[in-house]
């Protein structure tokens, strides 16, 4: 391995510009496509509050279709009713939380001077079980609380600190959009890249409207919640949808009556259709088309600067025709020319795949603009270091470096191999 | 010299093929990024007809009932006074020019959209004309706070007044594919009705300019502007004098913003709605341009270390050109050939391929038509020239600076 490395610096003093070139062309590209690599894998990658989204599914919507001739259709979120009536008690769920899906802004009032605008979500007491928000001082709210729509709400550091100026404001009056709440709980900020479970005050929230049995219309099926569910380690997600689309044929028989029908989306979705914000009320997720453009982004990513290093690398071997032909000619086999100039090039491609992964990650981490949406414009969000650098985000920068090398070095060490030692040693 | 020239690219035909290859990609990718950064652009250029400066937004919002700050009304008081010295205090705000009130579908980016269709029963056995419009239901202020002009010139003020009177606008849409659809022209001063709805009629009294929903999407449709009734008002919006903005928002207090059980929140300004309506488009051009520069920065790359390693090759050849009285010009010229017949190769190998991509529906459905299609690829060609050029140049400037002494000293 040592007389590779000497091998690499020698090359590089004698050409130092072809080895500049071939080290940035290589960064560019790791560079480039660890941003990308890194950019989606954040919408999926376990953090906190969402360190449970391995196991997370999240039932929104419902679409209602008129089973008449004019087949007109509603589509909308769920009320606590239909949410209870499709999630509720399903085998294989450890745990699930009735939810405010989407963040509304909210007018909010301390003890300071100034009223601001802060993010809300409603939720029950199960969600800060499912979401692992950390507590930095008093409690979260219990079921009770929740279930009987109790005025308390959790906040997050800095919603105490601009309401409060402080953090110890633990059973202190807080008015949001003009209504008087008490802070039960403060918790530490959470990043918006975690999309279902971060908020600046999350307000109890539970089961008030419990019309089990009587419906005065069918918007009563509607409304603005969604659930999250934590699924067993040891059960599997499409067990869990198996058991919804049984769920909705309970519900199709209930709605039958008025003819109407539901028309299933493939809830409950995972984090990858989450994440893919490529669902919605009336349409089911379709991942191919984005996965289309994906996989040829990368892959136009991969072999563009492997044609190029596959260039710049069978110039690099034309300089040293003479001292292949002199191995050749002392016995060394074609295949170990190929592996010596494969493995060569790799120390190469990965020297460039380090610094490109280096400012990759400097890149992901520094530059808030990669994730913002419509919903984050403008505000400043940094992801968690963890869900930036772990071992997924190494393995795939040394899997590209990999690739990359055998593309662009495969061909160049295959004709070096099939030079004839003579004319080798005689080429100038 | 030109037949030289070929003769020396197919003896080095081995690494031409590969820049080659390469050279096809990038132009397929750089025509895809360029034509769909040119139809966004296309789309964004089209005229507004109305003046989103300076406008801010706040949403309206009551204290409901079961809220123990709702202020019970009595015989004088009631949701509509309240509202009314709402938009008084702020209409005594000195950097406050007009306040309207509308719906949430009154705003331009918010991408809502209420459907429906205005109709005219036609005579005998014809069918009735039809048109799709999204609509925007707001008070008569509100056209002068998003200054909507008429396409035959009418000031925001006059189209005001028409709506005012309970005469409906309607706006033209950016597509017109089926030539048999009704124009927005046929509308124009007749009394149409809603769909499923021919119980009321309504007068279209203008023609105006459309709102579009994002500066970046067509108007698929028309749009309807319409008076509002005072329970469907949900934002209320708010033109400040020029460039007052900053000082309008600082000036406004608590009370300014509540009336007895109405208040604003949110107040945010046309630009932040702007913004944030339309950063994934924002972030889809930035990530087109990062990408077309990194495939140049590659093209760059592999043409500076490509031809630098054929002027050390070739340097005994150029020395003796040299010495037979070559100048540095005709040195370049001979690199800058040779990079621009790769290029040209390339390109007709390409154009299988961007004839395909020609015919691609590019974002927001619009098709590239020949011109626009040629001005795309004119542009895809001309900037990878000049970055082969780039590429080349210093290699050039090398083989131009041999001492042909040294070179030649072993042959």
């Amino acid at each position: 391995m040592r007389q590779k490395f000497n091998q690499i610096i020698y090359d590089i003093r004698r050409q130092p510009l072809i080895g500049t070139v071939t080290i940035i062309a290589t960064a560019l590209s790791i560079f480039l496509f660890m941003v990308v690599a890194i950019t989606e894998r954040v919408k999926v990658v376990p953090f906190s509050p969402e360190s449970c989204r391995d196991n997370l599914l999240m039932g929104k919507y419902l679409h209602l279709q008129k089973t008449d001739e004019t087949g007109s259709d509603m589509s909308s979120g769920l009320s606590y009713y239909t949410a209870k009536k499709l999630y509720e008690n399903l085998d294989g769920v450890e745990r699930e939380s009735f939810m405010e899906p989407d963040l509304s802004a909210t007018l909010v009032k301390g003890t300071t001077q100034k009223s601001f605008s802060a993010y809300s979500r409603g939720v029950d007491a199960e969600f800060f079980r499912i979401f692992d928000h950390s507590l930095i001082s008093g409690t979260f709210f219990t079921d009770a609380e929740s279930d009987a729509n109790m005025p308390v709400v959790v906040i997050s550091e800095s919603t105490a600190r601009k309401a409060f100026n402080s953090i110890d404001c633990v059973g202190m009056p807080i008015i949001i959009q003009h209504k008087k709440y008490i802070v039960r709980g403060v918790v530490k900020d959470s990043s918006r890249l975690a999309c279902s479970a971060c908020g600046d005050i999350f307000i109890a929230k539970g089961y008030h409207n419990k019309k089990e049995d009587v419906f005065s219309s069918l918007s009563d099926y509607f409304g603005g919640i969604a659930v999250a569910l934590l699924v067993k380690d040891d059960s599997d997600f499409e067990h869990i949808r198996q058991q919804v689309i049984a769920r909705y044929k309970e519900l199709d028989t209930e709605l039958a009556t008025d003819n109407w029908k539901s028309v299933y989306h493939e809830a409950p979705f995972n984090q990858e259709i989450l994440a893919s914000d490529n669902f919605g009320s009336n349409w089911s997720p379709d991942l191919s088309q984005q996965n289309r453009v994906r996989n040829l982004l990368y892959g136009i990513l991969l072999i563009l600067p492997a044609i190029n290093l596959s260039t710049l690398l069978h110039s690099r071997m034309r300089k040293r025709m003479n001292e292949i032909g002199i191995r050749r000619a002392f016995g060394c086999s074609r295949p170990r020319i190929i592996a010596d100039i494969i493995t060569e090039n790799f120390l190469f491609t990965l020297a460039g795949g380090i610094i490109g992964l280096a400012l990759g990650i400097i890149f992901a981490i520094t530059y808030s603009g990669l994730y913002e949406n419509m919903e984050t414009a403008g505000q400043n969000i940094t992801p968690a270091i963890g869900a930036v650098i772990n071992a997924g985000t190494i393995l795939i920068a040394i899997a590209v470096c990999f690739i990359l090398n055998l593309i662009s070095a495969f061909v160049p060490a295959w004709q070096a191999s099939r030079l004839n030692p003579v004319e080798a040693i005689n080429a100038k | 010299m030109k037949r030289k020239l070929l003769n020396q690219m197919l003896n080095e035909w081995r690494p031409n093929i590969w820049l080659v290859l390469e050279l096809v990609i990038v132009v397929c990718v750089l025509y895809a990024l360029f034509s769909s950064l040119y139809s966004t652009y296309l789309i964004y250029n089209r005229s507004e007809g109305m003046e989103l400066n300076d406008v801010y937004f706040a949403s309206l919002n009551f204290i409901e009932e079961d809220n123990e700050n709702h202020a019970p009304y009595d015989s004088i008081h009631s949701p509509e006074t309240d509202y009314a010295l709402l938009l008084a205090n702020l209409r005594s705000n000195p950097y406050v020019e007009v306040v309207g009130g509308g719906s949430p579908n009154s705003l331009p980016y918010l991408y809502n959209y209420w459907g429906t269709q205005i109709e005219i029963p036609q005579k005998g056995d014809r069918t009735r004309l039809q048109y799709q419009v999204n609509k925007r239901q707001m008070s008569p202020d509100m056209l002068r706070v998003l200054r909507i002009h008429g396409v035959d010139g009418q000031s925001p003020d006059e189209l005001a007044e028409l709506i005012a009177k309970g005469d409906i606008i309607i706006s033209d849409r950016d597509y017109h594919n089926d030539p048999s659809e009704a124009k927005v022209d046929d509308f124009l001063g007749k009394d149409v009705y809603f769909y499923k709805d021919s119980l009321q009629t309504h007068h279209v009294g203008a023609i105006a300019y459309g709102m579009r929903r994002s500066d970046f999407e067509p108007m698929w449709s028309g749009n309807l502007y319409m008076n509002i009734n005072f329970s469907d008002i949900k934002y209320v919006g708010i033109r400040v004098k020029p460039g007052t903005g900053h000082l309008f928002a600082e000036s406004l207090s608590e009370s300014d913003m509540q009336v007895g059980n109405l208040y604003l929140s949110d107040l945010k300004s046309i630009e932040d709605m702007r913004y944030s309506a339309q950063i994934e488009k924002y972030q889809d051009i930035r990530n087109k341009i990062i990408f077309a520069v990194f495939v140049l920065m590659v093209i760059f790359l592999g043409f500076l270390g490509s031809f630098w390693f054929r002027t050390q090759q070739r340097a005994s050849e150029i020395a003796i050109r040299k010495v037979s009285g070559a100048s540095d010009r005709a040195i370049y010229t001979r690199f800058f050939g040779e990079g621009m017949i790769l290029l040209a190769v390339s390109i007709v190998l390409a154009l299988p391929l961007i004839y395909g991509l020609s015919k691609t529906e590019m974002p927001g459905g619009w098709t590239l038509d020949v011109t626009q299609t040629a001005t795309a690829g004119i542009c895809t060609v001309l900037i990878l020239a000049i970055l082969i050029v780039a590429g080349i140049y210093a290699p050039a400037l090398k083989a131009t600076r041999i001492d042909i002494a040294e070179v030649l000293k072993n042959e």
